[in-house]
Parts: C-alpha cells; sequence; structure tokens
C-alpha cells in the first residue's frame, strides 16, 4: 500500500511537475501571442513594424484605427456584422428553443424523423450548398443582403442550436412537466413558463457559440455579398487586405477591431463556453 | 376521463408541430431544398448567372473524377485530416492530462489555450500570413536567431524557405501549422472535459497502485475515454475535411495549385461562373461527407 519514499522519487516528482507547467506556460505564450502580436502591430507605423517587429510600439498610433474604421471600410463592416449577427441570434433564440422543446421528450408521429432530418444538417458541409444558395437568394431578391445572410446563418445554425438546447430541455426532471400539466397549463405556457427557463442556460450557451461562429463566418458573405459597402468583418478585412498594398498597422487594427467583440464576449463567458463545449461532446455519445 | 385525456393529448400534438413550424419552414427552404437542388444542378452545364442551361448527363461529373487537380485537392484534403486528427489528438490530450495535474493554474490555462477559437480564420490567417512574412515574418526571426538554416546546411539539409507559404515544398506545412495552432487549445478543452468526468476514485487508485502516467493513460484512462476520444475525433475529422478560409487566406490554394482543397477547389469553378461543375463537385463532397458519417457512427457504435 505504502510508496516507496526516496530522495530520488522527491526529486522526481518535482521535475515532473515544473517540466509540466513550463509547457503550460510555453503553450499559452504561444496561443496568446499571435493576439499580442496584432495588437502591437496595430499601434504602429510601416516604418517601425520592419524596425522592431517583436516589440511594444514605441509611439502608439491610433490614427491606424481611425484609418482602418473609415478609409478600410472596417467601420461599416463592424456595423454589418452587428446587425447580422444580433437579428440571426434573435430569430435563433425565438425558434430553435421552441423546436427543441417540441422535440425533447414528448412522442409522436413524425418526431424522430424530423429529428434526424434536422440534425442530419450537422454533417452537411456548408460548401455543399453555396451555389443553390445562391440562386436561391437570387431568385428571392435576398442576394447581396442581410436579410438573405440572415436567413442562411438561422438555416444552417438550427440544428447545432436545437441539439444544444435540445439537451437543457431533456435534463429538466419530467416531474415538473407533469405538474404544470396537472395545473392545467397548456403547452406553450409550460414551455414559456416552466420548461424554457430551467433550459436557459443551454440556450444560452448554444446561442454564444453560433454568435461566435456567425461572427467569424467568411464563406457565405464572400459568396453572397458583393457590394464592398455590405461587408461583414471577415470579409470586410479579406477585402481591405487585398485593395491596398498591404497596410500592416490599419488591417492589424481592422483584426482588432473584428477580434475584441468576442474576446469580451469570452472573457465574460469562458467557463460557460468551456462547460458548453463539454456538454455538447459529452453528451452526444 | 380516458376520452378527455386524449382529447388534450391530441391538442397537445398540435402544439408542438406549432412549436416545429417555424424551424422546419426555415430549415427546407434555406437549407434542406438547396441541398436537394444542388443535385440536379451538376447535370448541367450552367454558369450560375444567366438562365441558360445544357443538360449534359454525366459529364461533369466525370471531367471531375479523371481531373488530376482533382485528385490533387483530394489528396491534400486527406492530408490535413489525418495530421489535424494527429496531432490535435496527441498534444489535445496530453495538454489536457496536463493541466489536470495543477488544480488552479490548470483551469486558467485552458481559458488561455481556448482563446484562438474566437478568431476568425480570416484573422488567424491574416496574423499567420506575417509570422511566415519573408523579410519580418516570427518565423524567420526565430529561425535566424537559433541559426537553424545554418545548422541544417551544416549536417548536409537544405535551408528553410523564407517564404513558407509561397515555396512548393513547404506551403502545405504551413497551412497545417496554422491549422494546428488553432485546434490543439479547443480539444484540450474537451478531453479535459472528459478527463474530469472520470471518477476521482480512480486518479486515487491508480496513484496507490504506482503505475507511470504512460501506464495509467494507456490501460485505465484511453478505456475509460472511448467515447470522448472517438467524438473529438468526428469533430476534427468534420472540421478538416470542409477546411477552406485558412487554405485561401494563406496559400490561396497555392503556389499554382498546389495546396487546393476540396472546398477551394469547388470555390474556383463557382468564382469562375461555372455552377453546374461546382455542383457537381458538391455531390461528390456530400458523398464524401455522407461516407464519413456512416464510418463514424459504425465506429462509434463499435466503441461502446
Amino acid at each position: 500500500m505504502s510508496l516507496e519514499y526516496s530522495p530520488w522519487n522527491w526529486f522526481r516528482d518535482r521535475f515532473t511537475r515544473v517540466v509540466g507547467l513550463l509547457v503550460l506556460i510555453l503553450w499559452s505564450i504561444t496561443a496568446v501571442y499571435p493576439l499580442l502580436w496584432a495588437t502591437f502591430t496595430s499601434l504602429k507605423t510601416r516604418e517601425e513594424l520592419f524596425a522592431n517587429t517583436w516589440g511594444l510600439p514605441s509611439n502608439p498610433q491610433w490614427s491606424n484605427y481611425v484609418y482602418a474604421w473609415g478609409t478600410g471600410n472596417m467601420g461599416a463592416a463592424f456595423v454589418n456584422s452587428i446587425i447580422v449577427t444580433s437579428l440571426s441570434i434573435v430569430l435563433l433564440f425565438v425558434i430553435s428553443p421552441m423546436a427543441a422543446y417540441a422535440l425533447a421528450r414528448a412522442e409522436y408521429r413524425g418526431k424522430g424523423t424530423i429529428l434526424y432530418i434536422l440534425l442530419a444538417g450537422m454533417y452537411i458541409a456548408p460548401q455543399v450548398s453555396i451555389v443553390p444558395l445562391a440562386i436561391l437568394l437570387q431568385s428571392l431578391g435576398l442576394m447581396d443582403s442581410a436579410i438573405g445572410l440572415v436567413m442562411v446563418y438561422v438555416a444552417s445554425g438550427l440544428p447545432y442550436s436545437i441539439f444544444i438546447s435540445r439537451l437543457g430541455f431533456l435534463s429538466i426532471p419530467s416531474s415538473l412537466e407533469d405538474a404544470a400539466k396537472v395545473d392545467g397549463l397548456s403547452t406553450f405556457q409550460t414551455y414559456r413558463k416552466v420548461a424554457l427557463p430551467l433550459a436557459l442556460p443551454s440556450v444560452f450557451i448554444a446561442m454564444i457559440l453560433e454568435a461566435i461562429f456567425i461572427w467569424n463566418d467568411f464563406l457565405y458573405p464572400l459568396v453572397f455579398i458583393t457590394s464592398p459597402d455590405k461587408n461583414t468583418l471577415p470579409l470586410g478585412l479579406f477585402r481591405f487586405q487585398g485593395s491596398y498594398l498591404i497596410q500592416y498597422g490599419p488591417l492589424a487594427a481592422g483584426i482588432m477591431i473584428s477580434t475584441v467583440p468576442l474576446l469580451i464576449l469570452y472573457i465574460l463567458f469562458s467557463e460557460r463556453i468551456k462547460k458548453g463545449i463539454a456538454a455538447g461532446i459529452g453528451v452526444k455519445t | 376521463m380516458v376520452k378527455l385525456r386524449i382529447k388534450t393529448g391530441s391538442k397537445r400534438i398540435i402544439a408542438r408541430y406549432l412549436l416545429l413550424l417555424p424551424t422546419l419552414l426555415l430549415y427546407f427552404l434555406f437549407f434542406m431544398y438547396p441541398v436537394i437542388n444542388g443535385l440536379s444542378l451538376g447535370l448541367y452545364k450552367y454558369s450560375g448567372v444567366s438562365q441558360v442551361k445544357y443538360f449534359i448527363g454525366l459529364r461533369n461529373y466525370a471531367d471531375i473524377a479523371i481531373d488530376p487537380q482533382f485528385h490533387n485537392a483530394l489528396k491534400n484534403t486527406f492530408i490535413i485530416t489525418v495530421v489535424n486528427s494527429i496531432v490535435q489528438f496527441v498534444a489535445g490530450f496530453s495538454l489536457a492530462w496536463l493541466a489536470r495535474k495543477y488544480v488552479r493554474v490548470g483551469s486558467i490555462f485552458l481559458s488561455v489555450a481556448l482563446i484562438p477559437i474566437v478568431l476568425s480564420f480570416v484573422s488567424v490567417g491574416l496574423m499567420w500570413t506575417w509570422f511566415y512574412n519573408s523579410s519580418f515574418g516570427l518565423l524567420n526571426g526565430i529561425f535566424d536567431f537559433l541559426h537553424v538554416n545554418n545548422a541544417l546546411n551544416f549536417v548536409g539539409l537544405p535551408s528553410i524557405p523564407r517564404s513558407l507559404t509561397a515555396n512548393p515544398s513547404t506551403a502545405l506545412f504551413s497551412v497545417l501549422l496554422t491549422a494546428n495552432w488553432h485546434g490543439i487549445g479547443l480539444y484540450a478543452v474537451i478531453y479535459s472535459a472528459g478527463l474530469r468526468s472520470i471518477s476521482p476514485s480512480i486518479y486515487d487508485s491508480m496513484k496507490v497502485d504506482g503505475l507511470s502516467d504512460l501506464q495509467k493513460i494507456r490501460r485505465v484512462i484511453f478505456p475509460m475515454l472511448k467515447d470522448t476520444i472517438a467524438l473529438a475525433l468526428v469533430l476534427v475529422i468534420a472540421a478538416s475535411f470542409k477546411i477552406f478560409e485558412l487554405v485561401y487566406v494563406l496559400t490561396g490554394g497555392g503556389p499554382g495549385r498546389l495546396t487546393d482543397v476540396i472546398s477551394l477547389y469547388l470555390y474556383r469553378y463557382y468564382a469562375s461562373f461555372q455552377a453546374g461543375y461546382a455542383s457537381a463537385v458538391a455531390f461528390y463532397m456530400l458523398i464524401i461527407g455522407l461516407v464519413l458519417v456512416v464510418i463514424q457512427f459504425k465506429f462509434l457504435r463499435t466503441e461502446k
């Protein structure tokens, strides 16, 4: 039962602990360094970037941000991204928990089929449908518009957000729902007053992860947005890079403009995000 | 009493269908319908902008099947998928295993390691393009500082090219490096959740048994983590299979079309007004994706 305790063992345990810690610290630095570097670069002139590539900016060039926001068109892209992301999330927040609730516990005809068809969407790569989607949006007059993007994001976001929200509804004790039924609440009332509030943490996680995805997505705007003033941030950033002789400072400022909102979201909710990722994986089995 | 229950029951069923209605409408119009519609588009010679469509049967499908560029794109996608799966499993698990040993530091570490997932692929691509930059890039700076090329030449090996993304022999490597930098933190978080789901008593009993770390992992942990590992692999494979943005921003599929992946191959044809051909590529993608799903489900089921 007892372990032999020798100076050698003591030394070995200490040593592995220190090495392990070093590895963790080293990877932490590797993970955040690019972002730090982009922050520094966003405040440097071109000359300084070449002369002092790695260090802190000596004389912060806030004008890079002004340039990126105005001339670089990142301001418009920022507003567009806010519009597209928030509209999509509001719609998803209203309709996907409804569907998730309907697909959670009750048994009725067609439920299994609907569930399978919806969840199958998680396995279809978005590239598969860009061509027919472009044609559909064209025929509906939704090409190059925020509404078109929102519709596509909501439709393609439904499988995942229903999947995660449904886990929340499934974790509610069924006795609570039965009690609501006995009390004479209709299905809608049970959903709104009993089930949704209890499933809200899961729904919330799904919405955070969807918001990150939509905010960062590049493929759909690349295909469905053609006018430069309708860019969302990733597309705006890409077009900004391509349109001038590469202006590192302002471009890095553009990266920061598009990253900071999500970074704030992440700092506020990192524990929930970590838990959400774990839940999505853990229960999917 | 019975009658009453049936009545409320059917009412409740209608209510469920009503709850599902908005979802089903949007999902079918903007998701399923395009996927199904795309299946037939591959049979046409069709630009995507004009109204004119020529039915050409399976020509597109045959052309794709024999196109060496498509084979190359498939090969690259396959390499990326395999390398990502291995690296993100080994590195993600190792970091999770290490993080578990340090209660406070480990949790902070995981929060920091996950930060790359809030960055868009375009931002990541741009930043890494600059790290790979031949004149001021960080990577060349590190190589110069460590005199890596000098050392390589000294033992008779060729130098590392100044621009990793533009050189044919290293372009795909630059994509792999960035993709794995981006993904490792996410998988560290996933595996650490798996490790945390194992009961503490098991860790205690392993300590008492005096197993080394490698023995613990191989004999006890991996068998218990089978589900997490399988699902994490499913995630990596799905993500790698549809990789697009990173390649598009880092190498643009270049030099030439050397680092094309399937989705970039598809996009090229869409962007050059060959929507019919692109739809046929999409069909192949769908099929490969479905095969992967079937394999994965088989795999997951036998794992249990």
